[in-house]
């Protein structure tokens, strides 16, 4: 007793669960996923409960006044059961409506975190720090949790019929999916060093598991093991990094290193040292040349939803990442960065343009392709304005969007080829299954960078941040890369278009969750590139940063 | 700046020099009287399974690796938790339950996959 009287309470942390309250969701229904995968005929004993629990939540938030978050609770809590009262014995179609209604939420739960919090009611933004300073909720934060939840949220449909085609639709997929997304939109709120490492981490660790899906293929195995090997190796460089940044500045938040590093007499040597390791780290994650071998035997091997995932989502989670860190931390050693950096971006915008021609399999050039846009979006950051910030940001959505349709044609065309799509298998293919040979033409436009599509806004407003700041070289770099890679991407609709088959059969009927997956791809790609006012808008306010 | 660490540095120089300072003093001047008893493999007072060299052993054991690095980890955070529970009150039961239910959904999934199974 006296020892109880003797405790005192610390100051308990205030925990402000609304600033990850989509991560929060996710997380929780990766766990109940998790449960139900392994619940085999006795799911509605996982389900049952949870949705109750879930409503109660719901309820309760909604009594206390949090109506939108509340309502999401509820809806999933509903859906859950109701989806294994639906499909009684077809677990991955309960597993793909779980995550999927759960990645919705989370979309809802963003725009609620923008209504409430972020937004200032005239379309700007006024970003917020929590939780000590942990997370940053301001424009990268939010821009890259709509990219990465659309990412996802249009993959589940895509991959359901090819994973089941393939019968390695195992019931981990849809939860590993949720932590993988989980990890990338963490990285994007991430403000201090060891979130950003634990954030990368738990992308990682999923995305390695989720690229050795298929096991029987010799491909994907080797796929795995070198992404994983090539990770860890990464990941031991940025962390040695960033305990180099740690000893330069004596802080492990990122505004706090900012300021540091502004002032005369720190350690410059030592905290450049760090800031080089990181971008190999980082580098290696969003595939920039030096470190980019690893693209395209993983991209080649693992499952194509898998890929799109990959090259849509982690591309813009780690430019979030990156983003954040030279913004935020080391504008102060902008001279030393930039060069770099631009050197980098132009090598990446070459290298991936002119390999990527001489490639034989759709998918293999697809992935120098997006080495190739690893350099486009990088321009972005070394022009070290709000414009190039928000283009950035921009560009990252456009491409996430074309390549997602792009790798879904390829899913849809693998149901006849059962493997790899090399270049020769498309021909007369514009003829035969006319839909995804237009769709597919569509998406390579857009990766080229035509007018009519998303690609061409996204590289207008990179390349126009990039002349504004003066990196004329750089965007005229990237200007001849994109008459090399608008080269190829022409080659494949020309194929498409121009040649004749040996096989005329048009391609079996894709599945209805394809068919959406691939529709809702290309009408992103068509309306973000003729009405792109409203997400340029958002773009523009989400240069706001927790400085 | 670097300065600051020249102590650890210090301190890693003299913990390896004692550890190889000691055994090459004892193997130097200590006597040696080997008996068949003294030349056996130590293992905690059970018989040895194998000899060390070249044995193999099976693949399995890395299910029970990663249990344990769970477990370890979770008593990692159990010991400091459990010295200011008091003064955390509600809000530190709350976390560690948070903490301690997520574990839990990992480890029921893992017995419901049959990881605990041997065979």
């Amino acid at each position: 007793m006296v020892l109880a009287q003797d405790a005192t309470t610390l100051d308990v942390p205030d925990v402000a669960w609304s600033s990850f309250a989509p991560e929060l969701l996710l997380t929780a229904a990766a766990l109940v996923l998790l449960l139900v995968a392994i619940a085999r005929g006795r799911q509605l004993l996982v389900a049952a409960p949870t949705g109750v629990v879930a409503v109660g939540l719901g309820v309760w938030l909604v009594s206390t006044d949090v109506v939108v978050p509340g309502a999401v609770a509820i809806v999933w809590g509903l859906a859950l059961p109701a989806a294994v009262f639906a499909f009684p014995h077809r677990g991955s179609l309960v597993q793909a409506w779980g995550a999927g209604v759960a990645l919705a939420g989370a979309l809802v739960l963003t725009g609620w975190q923008f209504v409430t919090v972020l937004g200032d009611g005239a379309g700007g933004m006024t970003p917020q720090s929590a939780l000590a300073g942990a997370l940053a909720n301001d424009g990268i934060a939010f821009f890259t949790r709509i990219t990465v939840y659309l990412t996802a949220l249009i993959v589940l449909p895509l991959g359901y019929g090819y994973l089941r085609d393939r019968r390695i639709n195992r019931a981990e997929v849809e939860p590993l999916l949720l932590l993988a997304v989980v990890g990338m939109a963490a990285l994007g709120t991430a403000n201090d060093l060891i979130t950003l490492f634990v954030a990368l981490e738990v992308l990682s660790l999923a995305l390695y598991v989720l690229t050795g899906l298929a096991r029987r293929d010799r491909r994907s195995q080797e796929a795995s093991l070198k992404y994983f090997v090539m990770g860890a190796v990464a990941s031991a460089i940025l962390l040695y990094g960033m305990a180099l940044m740690y000893v330069a500045t004596g802080s492990l938040s990122l505004p706090t290193i900012g300021s540091v590093v502004a002032l005369a007499g720190t350690n410059q040597l030592v905290s450049a040292l760090g800031l080089a390791l990181v971008t190999v780290g980082i580098g290696f994650k969003v595939a920039l040349v030096p470190f980019h071998l690893w693209t395209p035997d993983v991209y080649q091997g693992a499952p194509t939803n898998i890929t799109a995932f990959m090259a849509a989502a982690t591309k813009a989670a780690g430019f979030a990442a990156v983003l954040r860190l030279y913004l935020v931390a080391f504008p102060g050693l902008q001279g030393l960065w930039a060069p770099v950096l631009a050197v980098l971006a132009a090598a990446s915008m070459l290298y991936g343009a002119y390999v990527a021609l001489v490639q034989r399999d759709l998918k293999r050039m697809l992935a120098y392709s997006s080495i190739t846009h690893a350099g486009y979006a990088t321009i972005g950051v070394v022009a070290v304005t709000d414009a190039g910030l928000s283009g950035t940001l921009w560009y990252l959505l456009t491409y996430a969007v074309s390549t997602l349709g792009a790798f879904g044609c390829v899913i849809a065309i693998e149901r006849r080829r059962r493997g790899e799509v090399a270049l020769v298998d498309l021909r007369g293919l514009g003829r035969t299954s006319p839909a995804v040979a237009g769709i597919l033409a569509l998406c390579l436009l857009s990766l080229a960078g035509m007018p009519p599509t998303a690609g061409f806004v996204g590289k207008f407003v990179v390349f126009q941040a990039g002349i504004e700041a003066g990196w004329t070289w750089l965007v005229v770099i990237g200007v001849l890369s994109s008459i090399v890679a608008a080269f190829f991407y022409l080659r494949i609709a020309g194929v498409m278009f121009l040649e004749t088959a040996d096989d005329d059969r048009p391609l079996p009927a894709s599945s209805l969750g394809l068919t959406t997956g691939i529709a809702v791809s290309a009408t992103l790609v068509v309306f973000l590139g003729v009405q792109p006012q409203a997400f340029l808008h958002l773009a523009d306010a989400a240069a706001a940063l927790v400085r | 700046m670097l300065a600051e660490y020249l102590p650890i540095l210090l301190l890693f120089l003299v913990a390896s020099a004692f550890a190889v300072g000691s055994v090459a003093v004892s193997s130097l001047v200590g006597p040696r009287q080997p008996n068949p008893t003294k030349l056996s493999a130590y293992e905690s007072g059970n018989e040895p399974l194998a000899d060390v060299p070249g044995t193999r052993f099976s693949v399995k054991f890395y299910m029970v690796a990663m249990l344990f690095l769970i477990f370890d980890i979770e008593a990692v955070f159990l010991y400091p938790w459990a010295l200011v529970f008091r003064e955390l009150g509600w809000f530190g039961l709350g976390q560690m339950a948070l903490f301690v239910g997520i574990l839990g959904v990992a480890f029921i999934y893992e017995i419901g996959r049959g990881g605990l199974e041997w065979d």
